[in-house]
């Protein structure tokens, strides 16, 4: 019965994407009122796909997850992926549409002027869009395994192949209006479910829910503290702010998101744009937060199974016996898959353009076999992944954004000093040291808890030693003769 | 050997002409080739590098004065000047000048080496001729609105006038819009929006003349609008269609332009159901040999966007004779430096 | 339609170039200088200020509000309508706080620009 209602509607979302990909590109017969500048996309669309393509799977699945698993204190996740947007519009949305550059290689070309640093770019977005595939074909082949019993790496397969065939078919195209109409899916699809689940439990499920009590080898009272202890090595001050960090200053730096901020006509448009992604994405994470209150009075079980990341998915039909559970539960799994869809498309067609465009030489047909090896390679990463918990490998990946883009966009608009060769051994820096310690810490357990929250979110120190790294050797050096101007030129209104 | 390529590097030295801040280099290895105590490069208002010491006794404009004013090697030990002619026109002198206990080169030799030194400024100035050419490419497309184009748009107008006042004014508005477009000199590149609706509005006058037998299809991407691509690829493209493609064929016909987004790149594609044509002659449009009325704006466009973008980003034609014609732009989003003012 | 199958053309130098697969790398193309490069300075001068102080301030409010969480665990403890205040800081309090941060900027960040365009066309001929 769920598995029905569930394949019925994620297969209505998948059909009604295809529609609105096609539609994107109207179709107009010529007549006198006829203007292109009306046919603009406005802002309030181009923001919802933004955050369409911003909140995946890891907001929808991960964050409830994890709070059933550690606390309320992963909500300062989503407080993060939030407040980059802030330091998105401070920072980078204007200058960067002034810029004209699509992507960050693109940026890179446009202040260094330098192939070699195109390159090195374009390997980092690579490593980027690796790392959050990952979590979100972990969150697919989880909800397929859970709605329709077939083992993990089937999910996983099948996850590749959709995301693949829906960029094949049309998603190359025209993006925007079905990653804005994702983003509504994802926000009913959660919010209804929530609301009403919030409603139907009662007063006394809603008391204990706010009175947690312990479950499993975590103490109720270390887990209603709001705060995140990575891996419980209880440093969690340090553990909050080095993923904060992460967050706040990874979505400066994520390749997908800021190729967004190109439609927007002007820098001034693009700027209102990452303003109203904040209002939307505000509204968004009130309701993960439901899911993982509700999941630890409820299902419980979840944490000893080690399942937490299923929580959206198992919560309705736990707590709504009969149709209207199963519909429900449907309608989660829905938004799951379309948190899983948008975000997914969008990170491959990043990264095939990537490596189509900056790494080998173009072409469309390369740009199709980019996409399929781009799967490819995610689908293997992931296979091995199903232990991780999706939040915490988006939360590497933010880190690698962090420590590399973050620190080349900001000081690539704001400081006119900046070198090609500050700008590259940043970038190495920021990229090998983030990616090291996420490795260590995904196959080591070290001693000590400092070590162990600094491995686990590199953030805290790999930012601040990037940004160091492109001061100190840009300060030894002199910046090309234009530098300045391609700054200033940023900033012209 | 190493003569060969001192003499190659006095070329890259005066890579910038003789105000090049090489030249002094120029001037240097000169010196050294001659085996002379001193050299001088000067151009019609008097001495612009000098390498090594000249006698304290030595009058260099007297030298110069007489080289100018008979136009051939001059000599006088222990000076020897000979005249720099680039493209047969006057520009400067070489002087030489030898060692006291030499008797310095003959003077064929000395003009050999000026006609070395005017070759290089020569290239020079062929260099910048080329960066001239590539900015007239755009100004002759400018100013290409054919006569032709007026008088049938005027004429169409004029026709509708009594018939449908609105749509004549309405006409003469997109006229007025178009003749704007192609004159401004704002500077090399636009939005697709903006020649985009340039393009609406020439097809929308073109139609007026075919009454309305031409059927247009617009079909764009709304996230390539804002990129910033060369003035005028596309305008000229959907003109040789009408052109060269519809007003041939009898019937009604119809045309399409689409743009969308791949990835990376941004593709324009232009449509027609005209009377297409050979191959062979799409071929020798696009590689410059073709019949001169034919595909101007074709190759013009083709050479502009091999020139800001690269080779690759040539136009691709799909064509074959009564199927139609399909041109395809594609350049990617971004370019350093192809940026709207 | 009728007539022949379509033939793909190029020009001979685009034809090599595709076949030959990688890219040269092209030319950089010179970027355009700023009309008055001492106007931009200014303006660069005065956004650079306006982030900054919005870069302060978000940090003041994340790490600020989390510390605050941290510091005195007795947030917790202390509830409104049943739900502690630590959680309530969370979960709804930081959204709007931020909202209005960027808010704010656009508002100063446009009011700069404003200003410079005004100014400049003041001062020009």
């Amino acid at each position: 019965m769920t598995a029905a209602a569930s394949m019925t509607a994620i297969g209505l979302v998948l059909v009604a994407s295809l529609a609105i990909g096609l539609y994107g590109v109207h179709a107009a017969r010529t007549s006198p009122d006829f203007l292109v500048a009306s046919r603009r996309i406005s802002p309030g669309w181009n923001a919802m796909a933004i955050a369409g393509e911003y909140v995946s799977a890891a907001s929808v699945l991960g964050l409830a997850g994890m709070t059933l698993k550690d606390g309320l204190g992963a909500m300062w996740y989503a407080v993060g992926f939030t407040a980059g947007y802030v330091a998105v519009v401070a920072l980078v949305a204007g200058p960067m549409r002034r810029s004209g550059a699509f992507t960050v290689p693109d940026f890179a070309e446009y202040r260094l002027g330098s192939p070699a640093v195109r390159k090195l770019c374009g390997l980092i977005v690579l490593v980027i869009m690796w790392l959050y595939l990952v979590p979100q074909f972990k969150g697919a082949g989880m909800v397929l395994h859970l709605v329709s019993g077939t083992p993990y790496w089937v999910g996983v397969v099948l996850a590749g192949l959709v995301v693949s065939a829906s960029i094949a078919v049309g998603g190359m195209r025209s993006a925007t209006y079905v990653q804005a109409f994702h983003y509504l899916v994802k926000l009913l699809f959660i919010a209804v479910p929530a609301i009403y689940l919030v409603v139907y439990v009662g007063a006394e499920t809603r008391a204990e829910a706010l009175r947690p009590v312990d479950v499993g080898e975590l103490a109720s009272e270390h887990w209603s503290r709001p705060l995140i202890d990575l891996q419980g090595a209880g440093l969690p001050l340090l553990s909050t702010w080095s993923v904060l960090l992460a967050t706040t200053l990874g979505a400066i730096g994520l390749p997908h998101v800021i190729m967004r901020f190109h439609t927007s006509p002007t820098a001034r448009a693009a700027r209102r744009v990452a303003v109203v992604v904040i209002g939307l994405l505000g509204v968004f994470y009130l309701f993960p937060a439901v899911y993982g209150l509700l999941g630890r009075v409820l299902t419980p079980h979840l944490v000893y199974s080690n399942a937490t990341d299923t929580v959206s998915v198992v919560l309705p039909g736990t707590a709504v016996p009969g149709l209207l559970g199963s519909v429900l539960t449907a309608l989660v799994a829905t938004g799951a898959f379309a948190a899983f869809l948008s975000t997914s498309s969008g990170l491959l067609l990043a990264l095939a353009g990537g490596l189509s465009h900056d790494l080998f030489g173009g072409g469309v047909s390369r740009l199709r076999v980019a996409v399929g090896v781009g799967a490819f390679v995610a689908v293997l990463l992931s296979l091995p992944a199903g232990h991780l918990d999706i939040n915490v490998v988006v939360g590497w990946a933010f880190a690698v954004a962090a420590s590399t883009f973050c620190p080349l966009l900001v000081l690539g608009i704001w400081w006119t000093r900046l070198t090609v060769t500050g700008a590259a051994c940043g970038l190495a820096v920021g990229a090998v040291t983030a990616t090291g310690a996420a490795v260590l810490s995904a196959v080591t357990r070290p001693s000590s808890a400092w070590l162990t929250v600094l491995l686990a979110q590199p953030a805290a120190w790999t930012v601040p030693l990037a940004f160091l790294t492109m001061i100190v050797v840009s300060s030894r050096g002199t910046p090309a003769d234009w530098s300045e101007r391609a700054v200033l030129r940023l900033h012209a209104p | 050997m190493g003569v060969l390529r001192e003499v190659r590097l006095i070329g890259v030295d005066l890579q910038d002409g003789l105000h090049g801040n090489r030249s002094v280099s120029a001037a240097r290895r000169i010196r050294r080739l001659l085996g002379v105590d001193a050299v001088v490069l000067a151009d019609l208002d008097g001495p612009v590098v000098r390498h090594g010491a000249l006698p304290a006794d030595t009058d260099l404009d007297a030298v110069l004065a007489q080289v100018y004013e008979h136009g051939t090697t001059f000599r006088k030990p222990p000076l020897c000047a000979a005249p720099l002619l680039v493209a047969d026109e006057l520009t400067g002198c070489l002087v030489a000048c030898a060692a006291p206990d030499d008797r310095g080169p003959t003077e064929h030799e000395l003009a050999e080496v000026a006609e070395l030194v005017s070759q290089a400024l020569d290239h020079t100035e062929l260099r910048s001729a080329r960066a001239r050419i590539a900015a007239a490419d755009l100004r002759t497309l400018r100013a290409q609105i054919s006569p032709h184009f007026v008088h049938n748009a005027l004429a169409a107008i004029a026709a509708h006038i009594r018939t449908d006042p609105g749509r004549a004014r309405g006409l003469l508005t997109d006229f007025a819009d178009y003749l704007r477009y192609s004159f401004s000199t704002a500077g090399d590149y636009v939005t697709v929006a903006a020649e985009l609706q340039a393009t609406q509005t020439y097809l929308e006058l073109q139609r007026a003349r075919f009454d309305d037998r031409m059927e247009i299809t617009v079909r764009m991407a709304p996230e390539i609008l804002p990129v910033a691509i060369p003035f005028l690829v596309v305008q000229p493209i959907v003109e040789n269609a009408v052109r060269h493609g519809l007003e041939k064929k009898a019937g009604p016909g119809h045309i399409s332009v689409s743009g969308f987004g791949e990835g990376p790149l941004c593709v324009i594609e232009i449509e027609d159901d005209g009377v297409g044509m050979e191959p062979e002659l799409a071929r020798a449009i696009l590689a410059g040999v073709g019949p001169p009325a034919k595909g101007v704006g074709l190759a013009n466009v083709d050479r502009r966007l091999r020139t800001v973008y690269g080779p690759e980003y040539g136009l691709v034609l799909e064509t074959a004779p009564g199927n139609g014609t399909k041109v395809t732009i594609r350049v990617p989003r971004f370019m350093r430096g192809v940026v709207t003012e | 339609m009728s007539g022949a199958r379509r033939v793909k053309v190029t020009s001979p130098q685009t034809r090599i170039a595709l076949a030959r697969g990688h890219r040269r790398h092209p030319q950089l193309l010179p970027l355009p200088a700023p009309a008055d490069a001492e106007a931009a300075r200014a303006v660069f001068a005065a956004q650079r200020r306006t982030a900054l102080r919005t870069v302060a301030l978000l940090g003041v409010v994340l790490f600020g509000s989390s510390g605050a969480v941290a510091v005195w665990p007795s947030l917790d403890r202390i509830s409104v309508g049943g739900v502690p205040v630590s959680w309530l800081v969370l979960v709804f309090a930081t959204y709007p706080v931020l909202l209005l941060l960027a808010l704010g900027h656009v508002r100063r960040a446009e009011r700069a620009e404003k200003r410079r365009t005004a100014g400049g066309r003041g001062d020009g001929p």
